[in-house]
């Protein structure tokens, strides 16, 4: 009898995750509560994998950090999470991101949706250089200069990164001024080896596998664990 | 003895409605028929759910807007379209547009080779188990190589042209300027000394025969003269930086994306061998 009752508690609970506007389930303190603690085995299940126990990522594998408010697609709201782990990214779902990769410009053909040029060694030597002046760090004037035009220019860096490197989270291109590395480290190598190999991140569509409600509970318990990041410059 | 024929009686009738109910629900049978709307969907159209993630994310893509914040009026507006959707495309599926229509087949194609496929994409590998692969691939993970090389040519035009070749070349090997040498024995110069080139445009610069002469040589090394169908050509090496291995650590996304593409061809090979192995496939015989 207290089994039934339970289960039928549990599911009119589930009903309310399901019903509510996504995007409001973390103001509700008592539902925010149930879905984060039916998220946390599911996600030792299918997230800590790549995205590790502490949700830190993995900047040697293009894992973003989780505990941070930087988005790379959307703006961390809790529908636009929810739909990434149905969906994934580059996952072949045709409901999933996929409008935009990272061109890897040190290959005869660098993108395969659209035609771009390759870019030799210095082109990309300057632009890292470009790149640096936009975060403020120390970077050579000259190379700056030549960088700037590549950027603008037969780079086409702008066309996903934005004019001023802001990037765009409508196909997932990373800020390019702050110091949040999706890739690396940050350091000259590691930017040049961006520019020159190219990035095709993916994140597996969960759809199939995660009833609805398991997604939207994951998606709060994701939602839930960013903080607020301190952005230099 | 009437008691019998009576359980007898009993028996056939009971039997005879056994079979009639039977025969009843098997040719009126609807399956399960849901009269409310699950929790996870915003409608049924004729029992096939419209899945309500699905619906707030037409709704956002279509207004730019967060849910929260699109009309009720909107909100109907989108939800007639996505039933309008539903229905045609149940109709579509009646008409045999699988059957027929090649954008249908071609999408239908797509969607079953990337669902063979799928394990490939969500099941991640073990570190160890990228560390071999990596270990035995080592080859397709070096750094791209670079060269800062200049193409000299003399023309077969050239009276004598083989040996004013090799007398370029000592001069150069004996540290004659590059201007001086390409003044005195007339060499044209094919690709300038300006900037150094990854080794896949060198390639397609100096073309496969002078690249491998090139990738051979030393920084500040000239080549032997090299005798193509345009000339004989003379191959300066300012700067030639070979690919070199790239550590694990720095080639992991690479390993993991190639790990993947091999896995997502092996299923879908396994898939291919199976659908033509359970497949009946007659041809005719003018084509076979």
């Amino acid at each position: 009898m207290l089994l039934a009752v339970w289960s039928i508690h549990r599911q009119m609970v589930i009903s309310r995750l399901l019903k509510s506007d996504a995007d409001a389930v973390l103001a509700d303190g008592a539902l925010s509560m149930f879905a984060q603690a039916q998220a946390a085995p599911l996600y030792a299940r299918f997230c800590r994998g790549c995205h590790g126990g502490e949700l830190r990522g993995d900047p040697s594998r293009g894992i973003p950090d989780l505990t941070d408010d930087d988005w790379l697609y959307g703006s961390g709201r809790v529908a636009e999470i929810e739909r990434i782990i149905l969906y994934g990214i580059r996952s072949g779902s045709g409901k999933g991101w996929n409008l935009a990769d990272m061109p890897a410009f040190a290959s005869a053909l660098p993108y395969r949706r659209y035609a771009i040029e390759p870019l030799r060694p210095g082109d990309i030597r300057d632009t890292v250089e470009y790149l640096r002046s936009l975060e403020r760090r120390p970077a050579d004037a000259a190379a700056v200069l030549r960088g700037k035009r590549i950027y603008e220019g037969g780079g086409a860096c702008y066309d996903c990164h934005a004019a001023d490197g802001h990037g765009d989270t409508a196909v997932g291109a990373p800020n390019l001024t702050d110091d949040i590395w999706l890739y690396g480290d940050g350091s000259r190598q590691s930017v040049f080896d961006s520019i020159a190999r190219g990035h095709r991140g993916s994140c597996p569509a969960w759809t199939g596998r995660l009833a609805a409600w398991q997604a939207r509970a994951l998606a709060v318990y994701v939602r839930g664990a960013a903080r607020p990041t301190r952005r230099t410059p | 003895m009437s008691s019998a024929r009576n359980a007898t009686l009993l028996m056939a009738a009971g039997a005879a409605l056994g079979i009639l109910i039977a025969g009843y629900g098997l040719f009126t049978a609807k399956g399960t028929v849901i009269h409310q709307v699950p929790a996870e969907d915003a409608a049924l159209v004729n029992q096939r759910p419209i899945l309500l993630s699905d619906f707030v994310a037409q709704a956002e893509s279509t207004y730019a807007i967060p849910f929260d914040q699109i009309t009720a009026s909107q909100r109907k507006a989108i939800l007639a379209a996505m039933i309008h959707e539903e229905l045609y495309v149940q109709r579509g599926l009646e008409l045999d547009f699988p059957g027929t229509d090649p954008d249908t087949r071609n999408a239908l194609v797509a969607a079953v080779e990337q669902q063979a496929i799928a394990d490939a994409t969500t099941e991640l590998p073990t570190d160890e188990v990228l560390r071999s692969y990596y270990a035995e691939h080592q080859a397709a993970y070096a750094t791209e190589g670079t060269m800062l090389v200049q193409d000299l040519k003399l023309p077969w035009s050239s009276r004598d042209a083989a040996a004013l070749a090799s007398a370029a070349v000592g001069a150069l090997r004996a540290g004659q300027s590059a201007a001086d040498v390409m003044h005195r024995y007339a060499l044209e110069e094919m690709r300038p000394a300006e900037g150094e080139d990854f080794y896949f445009a060198a390639k397609i610069h100096l073309g496969e025969r002078l690249f491998e002469a090139a990738k051979t040589l030393a920084d500040g090394e000239v080549s032997e003269p090299l005798p193509l169908a345009d000339g004989i050509h003379i191959l300066r090496m300012i700067k030639n930086v070979p690919p070199a291995r790239r550590e694990f650590e720095r080639a992991r996304e690479q390993v993991l994306g190639d790990y993947k593409r091999e896995t997502a061809a092996r299923l879908r090979a396994a898939d291919e061998k199976y659908l033509y192995g359970k497949a009946d496939i007659q041809i005719a015989k003018q084509l076979q």
